[in-house]
């Protein structure tokens, strides 16, 4: 190991690769604009790593706070004048509601959703297929300008927040101020003229700052709370279109740009996982972009859809809304799926077992989490049987993710194990999955569900679900593609280390929250009794071990950039289409358009102790090319 | 899929992008991806016709009498313009794959006349909707918030907006009813649930006290303390979605008389009346907007057509143009019956 | 709160179980619990004992060869999940058919909720902030909202409902009671009735984000004997003390105090202060500048129409109370406003004896009087009489 020189690249036959200038995406061409006008789906996918990452570091901060001030039950955190007795005030108790609300909104749509497909699905996707490319470039990029739109206005609604909480006299606060607003800003002052434009209609358009809804922007709140509604969730909408157009292109490129051999059934499972995932995002993002903007029309016209006092109906807007985010959870979790595929295979160097009941149970979730919509509305007051059709739908969908969890498991035994950080997060994954999807069942059976129904029960599921397997699965497959993508190693031992604390971190702040929902405790409450105090404040000690955790892991990754060894092109020797070109690939990513083969079939793959990595063997019928020649040859 | 490997070398057509092997392949993409979008297209629509949907099974009554306000002869024309630009647009397909450069140009700026048409008409419909105060949101005159006397109003809607203004005193008896204030017009600017602070549907229509529930004890158990009527309006005059939840024994007439008059609507019904135009409102106008966003696509490519960029080797742009305005004119094909033939 | 710790039967995860179907219900958790539990542990340890047993250090050979797919295997575990989760889905369904349906013979109960209070309005017209209930009888409530979306949360009974402003939600449950119980104590001590009154007391939560104090709107269920139930909901129909003593229970039932202030040591701030508010314009400066008379016309519009006076500085926020007051009650209201403003020059005794007579009547009014037609039905006093007349003329 010692013998490799520190900086040299190896390329799949274990030769030197001879560094040049613009010899790879990352230097291929300097400059911001390079960057900010590119068309590469690889430097595409480095600019959503980057703001979706930093999205998640606003996120984890908002959830620093919410898990601080619930740390006693009194207040917490110093917002607004201090009772005496220590009890909330009802500026702590905004600033409790807008916190998680900033928490759970920024995480979903800002990190969850984009997380994997965005940012390595675009590194990866047409790396694994041979393609040079995204079907449709231009759609790609403008993806990132609509999930920066998005992004912004979701930025503006906090910083709004926060002005709004530090200088209470600029802007109004409340939609009764007349006058002409832009953004929350007073234009032009009250004058009896323009009282038309601002009433009853758009004085509560841009609302005031910050927002206090939810994630979930629950009618008739929502059309009625003076926070910055309508610019969240027309940020959320573009952060909508920027997922649809992600969807569009991904369905296209697998579809039209496989390598020549690239069969269906020769697609790794992680590309399966994100044909399934645009599925959903083209079929029920869309209507989630109605929603809104339902919802925007409910609150500058008050068109009364959603609000009785109008002749609407408020639950109505639960079922759309639910209609998009129940297929949204898998838009998280496929992905997710579709890591842990490649992960587990590879680090037990062993074909994938079952490969097409996994792939095909991916299409499966995806077409039956449409349908399942209902069981988050058991006790809205749904008639009894609407409610037993959606509960017996739920539980179909536990089915194709029972065959996946047997799979992995099947697929590691007697395999040649080795726990590198991308295993060992995905170890984690089987097991919080398995916690987080089995207390699903939970609340899917109708009559657990009632009880169970926003409590911290549902905090714990949905956190086993989206942080223990999503976030551990992203965490994997970073790790698991930080060389190909940066062409640089990572330090072991701090990545496994990183693992630990986080797997630690997360076990103890989230499952006494199961505890705690079942004995009663409510969701979304800025203080609470006494008796769950000390579930809070475990969870909260929890919470900052992971938080340590995490920062951990993004120091790794620092530390890989800056001082990592250069990586050689398969260090794991999985025989996927990316792991056949030069880490980091060359701008149109093969010199040669490889050809596609069983990515699991990893025998043509040597272990090189020299060079502590997996190099092909030439063949007699497949010759190495002859060193300097074009980088990246063909196999068979 | 293209079986041959790709290389810089050999020739690229100029319309090639470069991560394509082929001219097919490069077209069958876009083809696919705009089929993709389009049904993303129609999902978003869905969610219109659901709430449609959902209303108008709740409310049929008020949907068959609120449509006669809109004007069916316009909406047939428009329904024609929109065909007949489809038609033309169909046609400029051929004529490109053909290569023939004035037809298409011809055909191009036809479809574009036809968008401008139909928006040119749908123009007069909506502002004719304003006149009568059927506009969106407030501003229509069944929406509670209605406010018919302010200044602002009477500047909007002109002195021949109609006198009774949405309330019918007879239906709404002062809500405290020595109150001034709840005469016709007054609004209660406060988010105000149908339900229990109207007490008039309440007193209206409340059952007579029921003491069913004592009756069925067994002598053992002493009753419990059951008199009054609870304050709940009852579930005949709750959504009708939600008649299901009738209480017991209730037997309150639910408006079935034949519509439409305003005169026998109830006031439920009348609050919900608006709901129709906003949903016509938010249909038809996120059409128009995809109309307007076609033409600028026409217009787009109505240029480079006139400057000579497309012809048989290379129409990928128009066609897919073709596909979004086909599908824009399909929506319509069902906006017209829905929203303007209802029986 | 150190009752509810030392619950008789509460296990680690669900508290002790008080309502008759929670038996049932937690039945069934557990019995999705140990099915999860036993899947965790099975996959998680076959997980863990592969990555020991076969873990790689050193040497990098390859995985064993073994098939790649199986389809007997397969169908296996896709059969027997599925077998496991229809049986779920019917204990569960089963389960909440049972808290769906509630029987013919319920005492039923109103429940208004706004932000963020609940109301509780029993059939003979007594309201409470407290949810009474009387023991092992089934109760059914029907719940709606005046503003946004609440829940009612009950989780020792294992119940919760949405209260939906347009809609009528129902839901039911039947309180346990133990007289041995160790959780029992005095309840009802400050409601100004006679008699003693032993009860369980369990927390009632709002489960449904409403906003800025959704985490304070809680209250109680009190679960009483049958007979103390009657007794205790009998005179809390009756109303008590004078006019501004009976506004000032008023605006407690109602929760006024979550956003007014009541005297200057109050810091709820989310409404106007209602202290020194009557004959005090300077307390009732308008959004738009003008100043409004506080009169009894001003209060009365204030809380039937309170969009119409909104006070510089505050947010249109609070909910409509028309129909929820009565105007005897809004009376008592304006009543006890005078009461504590300094404004207000009017002796409060001497302004009294003149209506004693009316007044009793008057209060009568008050506190029952919520709808037109059933006002002078019955004075709510009499009522138990007919009521035990009924039962004992029942057979069975
Ligand atoms: C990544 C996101 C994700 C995923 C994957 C899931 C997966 C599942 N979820 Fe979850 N869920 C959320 C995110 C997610 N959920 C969120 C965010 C909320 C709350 C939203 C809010 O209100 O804010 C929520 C809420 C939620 C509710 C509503 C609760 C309520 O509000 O009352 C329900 C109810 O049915 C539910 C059920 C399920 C089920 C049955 C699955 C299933 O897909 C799980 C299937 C997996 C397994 C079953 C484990 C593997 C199986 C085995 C190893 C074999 C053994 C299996 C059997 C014997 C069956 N979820
Ligand atoms: C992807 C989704 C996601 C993620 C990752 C998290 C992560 C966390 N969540 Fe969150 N949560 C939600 C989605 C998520 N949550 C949603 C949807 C809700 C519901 C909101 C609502 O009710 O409306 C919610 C609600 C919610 C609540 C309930 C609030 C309430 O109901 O009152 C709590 C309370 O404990 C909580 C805690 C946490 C904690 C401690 C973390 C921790 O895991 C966070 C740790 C993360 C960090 C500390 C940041 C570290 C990041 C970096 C260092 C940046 C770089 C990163 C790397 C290099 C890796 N969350
Ligand atoms: Cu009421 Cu939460
Ligand atoms: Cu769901």
């Amino acid at each position: 190991m010692s013998s490799i020189p520190h900086n040299v690249s190896t390329d799949v036959y274990g030769r030197e690769v001879k560094r040049q200038p613009g010899d790879n995406y990352l230097n291929h061409s300097k400059g911001i604009r390079s960057w900010l006008l590119t068309l590469d789906h690889k430097r595409i996918g480095i600019m959503y790593m980057i703001v979706v990452l930093s999205a998640f570091l606003l996120g984890g901060i908002f959830a620093l706070m919410v898990r601080t001030e619930l740390i006693s039950p009194g207040a917490v955190l110093p917002v607004g004048d201090r009772a005496a007795d220590g009890a909330m005030t009802d500026a702590g108790m905004d600033f409790y509601n807008h916190m998680f609300t900033l928490h759970g909104a920024v995480m979903v749509f800002m990190f969850i959703i984009p997380a994997i497909p965005a940012i390595l699905g675009n590194l990866i996707l047409p790396l694994m297929l041979g393609a040079k490319d995204v079907a449709f470039p231009r759609l790609n990029l403008l993806s990132w300008y609509c999930y920066m739109g998005g992004g912004a206005l979701f930025v503006y609604v906090l910083g709004k927040g926060v002005l709004n909480a530090m200088f209470p006299e600029i802007g109004p606060f409340t939609p009764d101020f007349p006058g002409l607003s832009l953004f929350g800003w007073q234009l032009i002052p009250a004058f009896e003229f323009f009282g038309w434009w601002t009433e009853p209609g758009l004085a509560g358009f841009w609302g005031g700052g910050g927002l206090d809804t939810g994630w979930t922007f629950y009618t008739p709140y929502s059309t009625d709370t003076a926070t910055a509604v309508t610019a969240a969730v027309l940020g959320a909408f573009i952060l909508g279109f920027s997922s649809i157009l992600t969807g569009v292109n991904f369905i296209a490129t697998i579809h039209m740009l496989r390598a020549p051999g690239q069969g269906w059934y020769r697609l790794p499972l992680f590309l399966w996982a994100l044909y399934a995932t645009s599925i959903i995002q083209i079929l029920a993002t869309p209507v989630l972009a109605i929603t809104l903007l339902l919802l925007i029309a409910e609150r500058t016209l008050r068109v009364g859809i959603f609000d009785s006092s109008l002749g609407g109906d408020p639950v109505l807007f639960q079922h759309f809304f639910w209609f998009y985010s129940h297929p949204a959870v898998y838009i998280m979790i496929l992905p997710a799926f579709g890591v842990i595929s490649e992960v587990i295979a590879a680090f037990s160097r062993k074909h994938i077992f079952g490969y097409k009941f996994i792939a095909f149970s991916s299409v499966a979730i995806a077409l039956l989490g449409f349908l399942v919509w209902g069981h988050h509305m058991f006790v809205s007051g749904q008639s009894p049987v609407t409610n037993a059709i959606f509960s017996l739908l739920t539980f179909s969908v536990a089915v194709p993710s029972a065959i996946k969890v047997f799979n992995w498991v099947t697929t590691m035994y007697k395999g040649a194990i080795r726990l590198d950080t991308p295993m060992l997060y995905a170890i984690g994954f089987l097991g919080m999955f398995l916690i987080g999807g089995l207390t699903g069942l939970f609340l899917g059976s109708l009559g657990t569900d009632v009880h169970l129904h926003d409590t911290y029960f549902i905090v714990a599921h949905f956190h086993f679900v989206m942080v223990g397997s999503m976030m551990f699965a992203f965490l994997a497959g970073m790790y698991y593609w930080w060389p190909k993508i940066f062409g640089k190693m990572y330090c072991e031992w701090a990545g496994r280390m990183g693992a630990v604390i986080v797997f630690i971190g997360f076990i103890t702040t989230f499952y006494i929250q199961f505890v705690a929902g079942s004995q009663g405790m409510p969701r979304r409450y800025a203080t609470y009794p006494e008796m769950f105090w000390t579930h809070h404040f475990v969870s909260t000690i929890g919470a900052y071990i992971l938080g340590f955790g995490l920062f951990w892991v993004l120091g790794t990754w620092v530390h890989s950039l800056v001082k990592g060894r250069a990586a050689p092109a398969n260090p794991w020797g999985h025989n996927s289409l990316e792991w056949h070109t030069n880490s980091p690939p060359p701008h149109e990513n093969f010199a040669v358009t490889p050809q596609g083969s069983d990515p699991y079939h990893f025998d043509q793959w040597h272990y090189d102790p020299e060079l502590d990595t997996y190099v092909l063997e030439p063949t007699e019928d497949q010759p190495a090319p002859a060193p300097g020649a074009p980088r990246t040859p063909t196999t068979a | 899929m293209s079986d041959h490997d790709h290389t810089h070398d050999h020739d690229h057509p100029p319309h090639l992008a470069h991560h394509f092997d082929t001219p097919t392949q490069q077209f069958e993409s876009g083809k696919l991806g705009m089929w993709v979008f389009l049904a993303t297209e129609i999902l978003m629509f869905g969610g219109l016709f659901c709430a449609y949907a959902v209303y108008r099974a709740n409310n049929p009554d008020v949907f068959l009498y609120a449509h006669h306000s809109l004007n069916t002869k316009l909406g047939a024309i428009n329904t024609v313009v929109l065909l007949a630009s489809s038609f033309t647009m169909a046609w400029g397909v051929r004529a490109a794959q053909l290569g023939q450069k004035p037809l298409l140009v011809v055909m191009l700026a036809l479809t574009f006349l036809g968008g401008c048409g139909f928006m040119g008409i749908k123009t007069v419909e909506y502002m004719d909707k304003w006149e009568h105060a059927h506009w969106v949101g407030p501003w229509n005159e069944y929406h509670p918030d209605h406010q018919a006397d302010e200044s602002h109003a009477e500047a909007d809607f002109g002195p021949d907006a109609p006198p009774e203004n949405g309330v019918l005193p007879e239906d709404h008896p002062a809500e405290g009813s020595s109150e001034a204030e709840a005469a016709p017009g007054m609004v209660d600017q406060s988010p105000a649930p149908t339900g229990v602070e109207q007490p008039d549907r309440a007193t209206e229509t409340a059952p007579a006290p029921q003491p069913d529930a004592v009756a069925a004890r067994s002598p053992a158990e002493p009753a419990l303390p059951q008199d009054r009527v609870s304050l709940i309006r009852p579930a005949a005059n709750a959504p009708a979605g939600l008649r299901t939840e009738v209480v017991a024994g209730d037997d309150v007439p639910v408006a079935e008389a034949p519509y439409p008059s305003r005169e026998t609507m109830t006031p439920l019904d009348r609050d919900r009346t608006h709901i129709f135009y906003q949903i016509y409102y938010l249909m038809t106008g996120l059409h128009g907007l995809h109309v307007l966003i076609g033409m600028g696509l026409i217009a787009w490519i109505g240029v480079r057509a006139f400057a000579g960029h497309f012809g048989p080797a290379y129409y990928t742009p128009v066609d897919l143009v073709g596909l979004y305005w086909h599908l824009v004119d399909l929506i319509w094909i069902f906006l017209f019956p829905l929203l303007y033939l209802i029986h | 709160m150190l009752a509810i710790l030392a619950q008789n039967d509460a296990t680690l995860y669900l508290p002790a179980p008080d309502s008759t179907f929670a038996g049932e219900y937690d039945w069934v958790f557990y019995f999705i619990y140990y099915i999860s539990v036993f899947f965790t542990l099975v996959i998680t340890a076959a997980a863990v004992y592969f990555a020991v047993k076969y873990r790689r250090r050193a040497d990098r050979t390859e995985g064993e060869h073994t098939s790649t797919h199986h389809t007997g295997l397969e169908m296996t575990w896709t059969i027997i999940p599925l077998i496991i989760v229809l049986a779920i889905f019917y204990f569960g369904f089963r389960n909440f058919m049972d808290m769906a349906t509630p029987p013919g013979d319920a005492y039923k109960i109103t429940v208004n909720s706004n932000r963020w209070n609940w109301t509780f309005i029993y059939p003979n017209g007594a309201i409470t902030d407290t949810l009474y209930i009387p023991a092992d009888r089934p109760v059914e409530l029907t719940l709606t909202s005046a503003d946004v979306i609440h829940s009612l949360f009950i989780p020792a009974f294992r119940a919760k409902k949405d209260a939906v402003p347009g809609r009528y939600n129902k839901m039911w449950f039947q309180a346990n009671y133990d007289p041995d119980d160790d959780r029992i104590g005095p309840v009802l001590e400050g409601e100004g009735i006679d008699g003693e009154f032993t009860g369980l007391t369990l927390p009632l939560y709002c489960a449904e984000y409403c906003g800025q104090q959704h985490s304070q709107m809680l209250s109680t269920v009190v679960v009483l004997p049958v007979e103390q139930f009657r007794d205790a909901i009998t005179q809390l129909a009756e109303p008590r003390g004078t006019p501004a003593e009976i506004g000032q229970r008023l605006t407690e039932i109602h929760g006024c105090a979550q956003c007014h202030a009541f005297e200057e040591a109050d810091t709820a701030g989310t409404g106007p202060a209602l202290y020194d508010l009557y004959g005090n314009p300077e307390r009732s400066v308008q959004s738009d500048g003008t100043r409004r008379e506080p009169t009894e016309e001003y209060i009365r519009e204030s809380i039937l129409y309170s969009g119409r006076s909104i006070v510089r500085g505050y947010r249109n926020e609070m909910p409509s109370f028309a129909g929820r007051l009565s105007d005897n009650e809004i009376l008592a209201i304006t009543e006890y406003f005078k009461s504590i403003s300094t404004h207000y020059e009017g002796d409060l005794l001497e302004h009294l004896p003149g209506q004693e007579p009316a007044e009793d009547e008057g209060e009568g009014e008050q506190a029952a009087g919520e709808t037109e037609p059933t006002e002078g039905d019955a004075p709510p006093a009499e009522e138990p009489e007919p009521a035990d007349e009924t039962v004992t003329e029942e057979p069975q």
